[in-house]
């Protein structure tokens, strides 16, 4: 089980759900992307770009461990993780 | 958020469009245009730099192109002045997964040809074009252009690598002109298959000397056409006013008496196809207006002399900039002329620039001005 954590505007796309559970294994952030998209077709293009990466100031979090950090959208999961989508801080 | 207030135009109303970098206003006003009504923010926060009205087929469209430095670039539409909005769930405006591409902003949103009612076209950054034949329901990448082997060398401008002008030809549904910056103007004669660079004569200043004529690769800020003579074209660039009379084949020099060959915006009038308005400024390192003076100015001979119009426009410690949207005509007579600052000045004429007034102050900055006039 994985739980996605969503803000702000982005509950708009969810019908206002702040967080999401996904049943199943997801193995990485990408696979469990894929699944969030299936369920709220909406949030897709607002998170990622055509070419599915992440937009630049869009911030993914597992855990409290931004993925840019680590390994991207191939970031590894286990069960129980929980992942956070949030808009990155833009100017000063 | 603030909650927007809505306007209900009427047969006969003016409309402006516009768009800034916090959102859009719409705002309206009878046939006499002097007395404004300012409906909006709608999309608060988010910088509309496109905005366009859809009247045909019985439509009553508004387009707008929603950029969020966050959430990416979208288009929405309206079929009640602003007070409803779509809000797509898939964005339409988008490369193929195959492209190395993706939209950074939606640039432009333009009417297609009046024979082909349900066409409309988008320019994006990176430079693209995209086509709708459905109203607007779905889009398609212009592969043609896409394709152009020029493409790899456009370079971006200050404002990024985005095609911002298009241009389809009333005369002909088979041509049409974009330009991009920067890479020039181009030109299509088969619906956008092939398209060929139409530069010669556009000087590109941040070129050395001696190359400072190329090709392709001119930073052109706007292109303007009248549609009972689309083969006259004028065009300002980065450093340097031009007109052509054989549909952008090649361009001549009309900088003959402006206070600076330097600016954005450019318009037409609706009948007159010898009168243009610009709004100059300075240079390209202080882009504001020339001697902190707020003038538009006029030819009415095709570039072979122009006159600044200031009545009613501030002549002191105006230091305003007006950006390659900012500047539009609606289809009154005589024409009324309209334009927007980054400071958020919105002004207004209803006698093609003779006298002024001020439409509204306070707005965000303004990126992009446009009119609709209500049947």
């Amino acid at each position: 089980m994985i739980i996605i954590n969503i803000t702000g505007f982005l509950t708009e796309f969810t019908g206002r759900r702040r967080q999401i559970t996904l049943a199943g294994s997801p193995a990485t952030v990408a696979e469990a992307l894929s699944s969030l998209w299936q369920l709220h077709v909406g949030l897709r293009d607002r998170v990622v770009n055509e070419q599915g990466k992440v937009r630049q100031h869009v911030n993914i979090f597992v855990n409290s461990d931004n993925v840019r950090q680590q390994q991207a959208l191939a970031t590894p999961l286990k069960d129980g993780d929980e992942i956070t989508i949030l808009p990155a801080v833009s100017g000063g | 958020m603030p909650a927007p207030k809505n306007i209900t135009p009427k047969s006969g109303d003016v409309v402006l469009l516009v768009g800034t970098m916090k959102g859009a206003f719409i705002i309206r006003a009878d046939g006499a245009r002097t007395t404004w009504e300012v409906g909006g923010p709608y999309f608060p926060g988010k910088a509309i730099y496109a905005f366009a009205y859809d009247d045909r087929n019985g439509r009553t469209r508004l387009w707008a192109a929603v950029n969020s430095s966050f959430w990416g670039s979208y288009l929405s539409s309206s079929d009640d002045f602003g007070a409803t909005w779509s809000e797509p769930e898939a964005y339409h405006i988008r490369f193929p997964e195959d492209a190395d591409a993706s939209v950074k902003q939606i640039w432009q949103i333009t009417l297609g040809h009046e024979d082909e009612p349900d066409t409309l076209y988008c320019g994006v950054e990176p430079a693209a074009l995209f086509k709708s034949t459905d109203a607007g329901a779905t889009w398609a990448l212009d592969k043609g252009l896409y394709d152009h082997p020029h493409r790899p060398q456009w370079q971006p401008g200050g404002g990024g690598l985005c095609l911002h002008t298009i241009l389809p030809d009333p005369a002909n549904s088979k041509r049409m002109h974009i330009a991009i910056s920067t890479g020039g103007v181009y030109r299509t004669d088969d619906g956008g298959a092939n398209w060929q660079a139409r530069n010669i004569g556009v000087r590109a200043q941040f070129l050395p000397e001696g190359q400072q004529y190329p090709e392709f690769g001119q930073c052109v800020h706007k292109i303007v056409s009248h549609p009972s003579s689309s083969d006259r074209m004028f065009l300002q660039n980065h450093w340097g006013l031009y007109r052509s009379d054989d549909a952008g084949d090649s361009w001549s020099d009309i900088a003959n008496g402006v206070p600076s060959d330097f600016g954005f915006a450019m318009e037409i009038d609706n009948k007159d196809p010898n009168m243009v308005f610009i709004v100059p400024l300075e240079s390209d390192e202080f882009r504001c207006t020339p001697e902190a003076r707020l003038r538009v100015y006029r030819t009415r001979n095709a570039g072979d002399s122009w006159e600044p119009l200031t009545n009613g426009l501030p002549q002191e410690n105006a230091f305003e900039t007006v950006l390659r949207d900012g500047l539009t005509g609606d289809k009154g007579d005589p024409m009324g002329l309209y334009f927007g600052t980054r400071s958020g000045k919105l002004f207004g004429s209803n006698n093609t620039g003779e006298s002024w007034q001020t439409i509204e102050e306070g707005l965000p900055p303004i990126a992009c001005v446009k009119t609709a006039t209500i049947a």
